[in-house]
Formats: structure tokens, C-alpha cells, sequence
């Protein structure tokens, strides 16, 4: 993790956190088709479990826990103002195995 | 800025909403501010309580997750066990009793800070729609207020 990673987590973070933050076309399309309020976007934000950078995609990857304990998560990115790429479900179990 | 329509919103195919504002946006398509999605999010929960749409546990679910609250908190409101709403929940299709619907609609009305009288709660019963047309540009609290 490097200090720039770290510094633009925290901001996305807050920001999402805080409501302030935009959807790209397909995360407002995704969130539609899986039952993803803002609600439940903001409360990930709040008991995020871990993130990471995708060297392919350009963006942070977050997982954390949803209203009903099972996880979730989001990508995003900081381009004057925090945009939400895309939203999903998943196992938490899976993601950790997917990435060590 | 341009306009967004949605056929079906989250889990509830019948809801139809029209005229959402968005950014158009070179690299993302449209860019939706997530203020405006929570105002979507709270002007189709109050179309659905001003309708005499059936309350089912997608309804429950949907107007849970709005509010973004756990099932234990949820059921704190209505005075009710988590399980109580873990089973209204479960049953995605099977619409609540009669008691329990105008509760539902009276407490989630006041929740959502809607002058909802309790004649519209009972009005709201009767023949359900098929499809639920929800206009971004319509503001539903007065709609509320001045029934």
C-alpha cells in the first residue's frame, strides 16, 4: 500500500461515508438489479472488512459487511468528486481466497 | 443534465420511475449523485404507502434496507421480534394481514415524515395496481398533504 493508495482511500472512504459520492451508469443499473440502496452502500462504508487496488481496472475495490451480516461491496474511484463503478453481493469466505 | 427512467426499481418489478436527473458523463455514460437516488429511493416508498399496492415481504425488505436499518432495529419500530421480520421477509409474495399492513404503512409513513391519514392507510387496501408509475418531478409528501 503506498501513501497516495492510502491517502485516496480515506478520502473515498469519507466521502461515501458522508453520502457525498456519485454513480457511474452501471453501478446505478447494478445496485437497481441487486437490491443495493444507498443506505446499505453507506453502511459498508461504515464496517468495510478490507479494499484494494485494481492495478487492471484503475479503481479500489471495497468489501464489508451488509444490513443482514452477509457481505458486499463496491468499486470506486476519486476523479474530482468519489464515483461508485460498480456495486455486488459476495461471499466474504470466496473474496478472501480469490485474493489470499 | 439529462433524464433517467427505470422499469422496475431494486426488487419490485411493478414500479416504473421516470424523469431521474443525471450528468452525462464522457467516461461513465451518466453520472447519478447518490442524493438523487436517495430522493428516488424515498419518493418510490412514499408512491407505494399513497397506493393501494399489497405489502408483501419484498416491500418489507425494500422499505428496510431504505432506511438502512438490520432486521433487529427494524423490528424496534413495529415492536416486534427480529424473527417476526425475518419471516414477513421470507414470504416474498404473501401479503401481510390487515393489521399488520396498516401498522406497517402507518409506521413506515411516519418514518418517511408523510401526513398520511389514517382513512388513506385503509383507502390504500383496496384494488392493487399492476404496474406503479413513480415521476421524479412529483413531489409525493404534499401529494400526502393535501389528500
Amino acid at each position: 500500500m503506498t501513501a497516495i493508495q492510502e491517502t485516496d482511500v480515506q478520502k473515498i472512504v469519507s466521502e461515501i461515508q458522508a453520502g457525498r459520492f456519485s454513480y457511474s451508469d452501471h453501478a446505478n443499473l447494478r445496485s437497481l438489479e441487486r437490491s443495493l440502496p444507498v443506505s446499505e452502500i453507506i453502511y459498508i462504508s461504515h464496517h468495510l472488512r478490507s479494499w484494494a487496488w485494481q492495478e487492471d481496472k484503475k479503481t479500489y475495490l471495497f468489501i464489508g459487511d451488509r444490513l443482514n451480516g452477509k457481505a458486499g461491496g463496491f468499486s470506486a474511484v476519486n476523479r474530482d468528486g468519489v464515483i461508485i463503478i460498480t456495486v455486488f453481493k459476495r461471499s466474504l469466505k470466496k473474496w478472501e481466497k480469490a485474493n489470499g | 443534465m439529462a433524464k433517467r427512467d427505470y422499469k422496475g426499481f431494486m426488487n419490485l418489478d411493478y414500479v416504473h420511475v421516470k424523469n431521474v436527473p443525471a450528468k452525462v458523463d464522457k467516461e461513465f455514460g451518466y453520472l447519478i449523485s447518490a442524493q438523487v437516488m436517495k430522493q428516488v429511493e424515498c419518493k418510490v416508498a412514499a408512491a407505494i404507502l399513497l397506493h393501494p399496492v399489497p405489502i408483501s415481504g419484498r416491500e418489507v425488505e425494500f422499505f428496510r434496507t431504505i432506511l438502512g436499518l438490520p432486521q433487529r432495529e427494524f423490528a424496534s419500530l413495529f415492536k416486534l421480534s427480529q424473527v417476526a421480520i425475518l419471516k414477513w421477509e421470507r414470504e416474498k409474495s404473501k401479503r401481510l394481514s390487515l393489521a399488520n399492513e396498516i401498522a406497517f404503512r402507518a409506521i413506515m409513513a411516519n418514518e418517511l415524515g408523510l401526513g398520511v391519514r389514517s382513512s388513506q392507510l385503509v383507502q390504500s387496501l383496496e384494488k392493487s395496481p399492476k404496474r406503479l408509475d413513480v415521476d421524479f418531478e412529483i413531489n409525493y409528501e404534499d401529494l400526502a398533504d393535501a389528500a
